[in-house]
């Protein structure tokens, strides 16, 4: 299977790229819920993701002549949100700390044995992940929810490969144990 | 990785996305589409540029009218009786009390339209009724003046020219307005294409 180069072009975005004001407004209404959870799950406030998707669209509409389809709308848009969250949690000093692979090997083991307990809900899972500490909650979020993977991740957070896999097991270690917990 | 949870999560991935921004967040952000700082900065500049233009033309020409008219007015005193002035201008040539009649509605017409600007621009359309005041008061000095001048038709050619310097300069204050809305939405336009 081979995928085409560009996407097709999508009508609502050369609209807007002509500048027609009322087609912003559509993008903006088909894409902003999508987005503002993208963010609420790594800065996790409402303030801030609101702050997030202010400077994201205007950046977006800004810059809408640099978009040329090597990706969808919402993908490259999504990039620009993930990308405006991470730096507010950089400002609130994020550390992603490295684990040895002995530790992360251990970890895997357990929580094979964790999930066979589990039944899963949805607002469960979400509290839970809001319980996780920034740097986790990122990484999971990305992989868990936003459906990059580990060298996407890697590249987006500025990490190395093995750091996002230690990271991720981890995260999702202390989720399972939130969810035994009872949320 | 691919265990029971990663599976859960994308069988339910939807459900997940459910928080619902402030719904007056587009407002917000409407407002900062169309009023970025260069913008701003782009539009206050042209205001004082074209404040500067009519400035000049009202310098221009109010002082073309004072020595073209003033001749007219030293006409000789007598009693300020308040008689109809339009009936004045009629007895003096009917010609000319048309293009008055003329001269004034239109005038009419060009104020309301530039008070359609007051609320967008306060500042400039303060300036642009002070210069229009100023013309019209030596109007209303050359239109007192009316019953007792000796040479009259002279004087009505003078309000007449006066009339007309307010067209123009209503029409160029009209133009001025058009050019500064132009310049804006252009950019607006560019603003929103690119950075």
């Amino acid at each position: 299977m081979e995928l085409t180069a560009t996407m097709v072009r999508d009508e609502l975005v050369e609209r807007c790229k002509l500048g027609d004001t009322a087609s912003y407004e559509t993008l903006y209404r088909q894409y902003v819920k999508a987005m503002y959870n993208t963010s609420l799950r790594i800065v996790n406030n409402a303030a801030d993701a609101e702050d997030v998707m202010q400077e994201a669209f205007l950046d977006a509409f800004r810059c809408l002549n640099d978009f040329q389809y090597h990706s969808t709308f919402g993908a490259w848009l999504k990039r620009i949100v993930i990308n405006k969250s991470i730096n507010i949690l950089r400002k609130r000093k994020l550390y992603l700390v490295e684990l040895d692979k002995s530790t992360a090997h251990t970890l895997m083991e357990e929580e094979r044995s964790d999930e066979l307990e589990l039944q899963y809900k949805v607002e469960q899972v979400r509290k839970g992940i809001q319980k996780l500490a920034d740097g986790y909650r990122t990484v999971l979020s990305l992989y868990l929810l936003e459906g990059y993977d580990q060298e996407e991740i890697a590249e987006i957070l500025g990490i190395t490969h093995n750091t996002v896999r230690t990271q991720y097991i981890r995260a999702k270690h202390k989720l399972l144990l939130i969810l035994k917990q009872g949320g | 990785m691919n265990s029971r949870l990663e599976k859960f999560v994308r069988n339910h991935r939807a459900e997940f996305d459910s928080d619902e921004p402030d719904p007056q967040l587009w407002k917000k952000l409407e407002q900062q589409l169309h009023s970025g700082v260069s913008d701003k900065k782009l539009h206050r500049m042209m205001i004082i540029r074209w404040s500067a233009v009519a400035a000049v033309t009202i310098l221009a020409t109010l002082g073309v009218f004072y020595f073209t008219n003033k001749p007219a007015t030293n006409g000789v005193a007598g009693n300020g009786s308040n008689i109809q002035t339009n009936e004045i201008m009629n007895a003096i040539n009917p010609v000319y009390a048309k293009e008055v009649y003329h001269f004034t509605q239109l005038i009419e017409l060009k104020q309301t339209e530039l008070k359609k600007i007051a609320k967008e621009q306060p500042a400039l359309y303060n300036e642009f009724i002070g210069d229009i005041t100023t013309l019209d008061s030596s109007y209303n000095a050359l239109k007192k003046e009316l019953p007792q001048n000796p040479n009259r038709e002279q004087l009505l050619e003078a309000m007449i020219e006066n009339l007309r310097l307010q067209t123009d300069l209503l029409n160029h204050q009209l133009l001025i307005i058009k050019k500064i809305k132009q310049t804006k939405t252009i950019s607006d336009e560019k603003n929103s294409k690119s950075i």
